[in-house]
């Protein structure tokens, strides 16, 4: 797929295989992702374009359809120009039908925009500059096939068909050590529960609609040098005092709930602890 | 040799310390270059560029490319949530009295027995 983002290799690879795993100065880490996030938005942008100019064309093909069964009179002329308009439609509505296709199998989730960019430019503020970070992202929905670990199908006599699909996504992880000597690890799972219900309606149309609720299931280790810091309730050994947290958001939009999550518990760790020494 | 007077750091703070480039045209302290704001043309800190946008602009993650964004953020995340940023450095600056940094001083004077002293300690923050 041509694009205006300009994108190296690298990222035009990471954008098929949508599977990050990088231990890079953070600096090069930022830039891969930046990139990789306007290529969405354009991308984003370039699909509503393809849905809109795909309901124009539909509705095109239906007017041109009604017109075509008109005789105009026995004007043949005007007739062949409504055959012509409502044929180039129905290629239009293919074509961007095929668009949408493809440019949603290529969409990145907003998670990385919303929760990773933010997250890590974030910690870069902790890290010695040019330290380096392992991060490891998964840019796939997390309604795909691989990630589904159940499906029902409830019984409710109010609808024709429903099925629950949950799935789990393990999207987003990694481990740096920190300017103060604290090593960090994190982990973001999100679990979804999709309910796609089917209903017929008085007039016998059958009519689907989809639900989601997101369970954002976040966990930090945090390992603080017993050389500078003291804590209080927390397992050490000689070098360093662990904290671990884990914490879950529920929501029915995820927004930037994953950057929420591991900010507060971080914070929360670190409130934990006293300075002992100056590092 | 000068050296920058910003501190970096959301969850713990350290002193900057990259030579100086230029002084904030609000608050005058010297700061290096990746401390200027390049919105304002260089001439503000990115405390102070934070600061300003922050009385717009609530906390969030709109513009996390704008090199005072982190700034912006944690000007907000700690005001709103209560947060103290452990400080390692060893700079008393004024600048930060709106927030309440802990230091090794401030902990010690925050444990230790009848320290809640008032003997001129530059170096203890917020406990005010
Ligand atoms: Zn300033
Ligand atoms: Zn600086």
């Amino acid at each position: 797929m041509k694009t205006m983002t300009p994108l190296s290799p690298e990222q035009q690879r990471l954008a098929q295989s949508m599977l990050i795993n990088v231990n890079r100065p953070i600096d090069d880490v930022l830039a891969l992702l930046r990139g990789l996030s306007a290529l969405d938005q354009e991308l984003t942008a370039r699909r509503k374009n393809a849905s809109k100019i795909l309901g124009v064309s539909i509705v095109i093909v239906f007017i041109g359809l009604i017109l075509a069964r008109k005789s105009f009179g026995g004007a043949h002329f005007a007739h062949y120009i409504v055959v012509a308009l409502t044929v180039a439609a129905v290629i239009a509505a293919i074509a961007s039908a095929v668009m949408y296709k493809r440019l949603k199998k290529a969409d990145l989730t907003d998670d990385l925009t919303n929760s990773a960019i933010p997250f890590l430019t974030l910690l870069r503020e902790d890290m010695n500059s040019g330290g380096t970070i392992h991060v490891k992202i998964d840019l796939r929905s997390a309604a795909i096939n691989e990630k589904k670990v159940k499906e029902n199908r409830p019984k409710d006599p109010r609808f024709t068909k429903i099925i629950e699909s949950f799935f789990v996504n393990p999207w987003f992880s990694g481990n740096v050590v920190l300017a103060d000597g604290t090593r960090l690890d994190w982990e973001v799972i999100d679990k979804l529960l999709q309910r796609v219900r089917t209903k017929r309606n008085p007039r016998g149309k059958y009519k689907t609609k989809t639900k989601e609720k997101w369970h954002v299931v976040g966990g930090v280790t945090v390992a603080f040098p017993t050389k500078q810091y003291a804590v209080a309730d927390a397992s050490a050994d000689e070098k360093r005092h662990t904290i671990k947290l884990k914490r879950k958001v529920k929501t029915d939009s995820k927004g930037s709930s994953a950057f929420d999550v591991l900010v507060d518990m971080i914070a929360e760790a670190y409130g934990g602890v006293a300075v002992a020494r100056r590092s | 040799m000068e050296t920058c007077k910003a501190k970096r750091g959301f969850f713990s703070l350290r002193d900057c310390g990259e030579p100086v480039a230029k002084k904030c045209a609000l608050c005058s302290r010297p700061m290096c270059t990746h401390h200027l704001s390049p919105a304002s043309g260089y001439t503000r800190c990115l405390d102070c560029d934070a600061r300003q946008a922050e009385q717009k602009v609530a906390g969030g993650t709109a513009n996390v490319n704008d090199p005072s964004w982190p700034y912006r953020y944690r000007s907000s995340y700690w005001r709103t949530r209560g947060y103290s940023p452990i400080y390692g450095g060893y700079y008393y600056d004024p600048y930060y009295n709106d927030y309440d940094f802990r230091s090794f001083d401030s902990d010690m004077a925050r444990r230790g027995p009848s320290t809640a002293s008032d003997s001129g300690d530059t170096t203890g923050f917020g406990d005010s």
